[in-house]
């Protein structure tokens, strides 16, 4: 699974953290997955439990909270906002391609209202950490 | 506090990679891709773990020299560099774009290149060459600050273009403390003289029978280019 690098990155994140602002625990992790890169949200669950276990002391009892961001797009054209229901549906190889790597996105997407391929994803094209909570 | 976990990945995905080459210049179209993808053939050849890295996100064109498949990466712990002649790894863009063009701005180019980094699991290196976009640009300038230890190799024309970009551009990284691994003078006369820019790793010719080795690694590594560009393999290591 490549969710696998990305969660081990979320993993290191928190590590870094924790020693940068000299936390001895990490309570809570808030994870937001945007929804363009369809990251499978069990998969990151099962991989978050099995990397935190072999992390940093401070890391190692954290709480993995999960987030769903809609992906939003806008057309940098014409200014039209649009989501990816709003065009043609994308085959299950292209999905596959924009879940590895979001900015193949805009090989496939365009915009609806006037076809332009110069679009800015606004929200929801992959991962970010929101919040690490935790006590010194 | 929004934090981009990515860049936390990095230092332990290049962790394993001893030395990291961006081949650039700087200029358009002085041949560094070819060099890239030649000179990472002549390393594996030699029996060195080596990788191939294409960031040139909006013109990728690696996979079209080596004959490459567009094919998806394997995915274990992460994705994994197609395995080519030689045992030369390589990662590209192009194996997520279905042969299409992708338009893309800087910000997007960054994401991207943060996001093959952090996925792509090269393991144990030698050699990871990068075959930079030309330019001073995002993809350059995150990139060498995302993988301290990254070379630089230049590959300079003798036109007047090209050496006054790169020689302007070496003094930059100079001063910015960005080592330069050496410079590939390409399209050399036999008989004209040297780039005043040093250390001096290759002097390759024009060479007519390149475009029809094209898409074929052991064809390339049998070319009068790969002949000249040899001098480069032998002296980095
Ligand atoms: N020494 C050479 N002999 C013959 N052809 C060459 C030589 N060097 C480069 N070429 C050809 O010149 C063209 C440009 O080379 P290449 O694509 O490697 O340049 P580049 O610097 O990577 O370009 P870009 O800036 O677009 O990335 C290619 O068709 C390549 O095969
Ligand atoms: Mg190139
Ligand atoms: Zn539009």
């Amino acid at each position: 699974m490549h969710e696998w690098a990305l969660v081990d990155s979320v993993v290191k994140a928190a590590e870094a953290v924790a020693r940068e602002s000299s936390l001895k625990t990490v309570g809570e992790i808030v994870l937001v997955l945007g929804e363009l890169q369809s990251i499978d949200r069990q998969a990151v669950d099962t991989i978050f439990a099995e990397l935190k276990a072999r992390a940093a002391e401070p890391v190692r009892n954290a709480r993995l909270v999960v987030e769903s961001e809609p992906t939003v797009f806008k057309c940098r054209a014409c200014g039209k906002t649009f989501a990816e229901k709003d065009c043609a549906a994308l085959d299950p190889v292209e999905k596959e391609a924009v879940h590895f790597l979001p900015e193949a996105a805009r090989v496939y997407i365009k915009c609806p209202a006037c076809k332009s391929p110069d679009f800015k994803l606004e929200k929801g094209r992959g991962i970010y950490v929101r919040e690490i909570r935790g006590e010194q | 506090m929004n934090l981009d976990p990515r860049l936390y990945a990095v230092e332990e995905r290049f962790c394993g990679v001893k030395r990291v080459i961006a081949v650039s210049g700087w200029k358009g179209g002085v041949g560094k891709s070819v060099v890239s993808c030649v000179l990472a053939l002549q390393l594996a050849a030699k029996g060195r773990k080596t990788g191939l890295l294409d960031l040139d996100f909006t013109g990728a064109s690696d996979h079209l020299v080596l004959g490459a498949e567009p094919a998806f990466p394997k995915e274990t712990d992460g994705v994994e560099p197609h395995l080519l002649a030689h045992g030369l790894k390589f990662m590209s863009s192009a194996f997520f774009l279905g042969g299409k063009a992708v338009p893309m701005r800087g910000g997007e180019v960054v994401d991207a290149l943060r996001e093959l980094i952090a996925i792509t699991r090269w393991g144990e290196l030698d050699y990871l060459i990068v075959d930079m976009p030309p330019g001073i640009g995002d993809a350059t300038l995150e990139f060498s600050r995302l993988v301290r230890k990254t070379e630089f190799l230049a590959v300079v024309t003798p036109s007047v273009l090209s050496a006054s970009l790169a020689a302007k551009t070496v003094a930059l990284f100079e001063e910015w403390g960005i080592t330069l691994a050496g410079v590939v003078e390409n399209l050399a006369p036999q008989d004209g003289g040297a780039s005043s820019l040093a250390p001096a790793l290759a002097r390759v010719a024009y060479d007519p029978a390149l475009e029809s080795a094209l898409g074929s690694p052991e064809a390339l590594l049998k070319t009068a280019f790969a002949k000249d560009l040899s001098a480069a393999a032998d002296r980095l290591v």
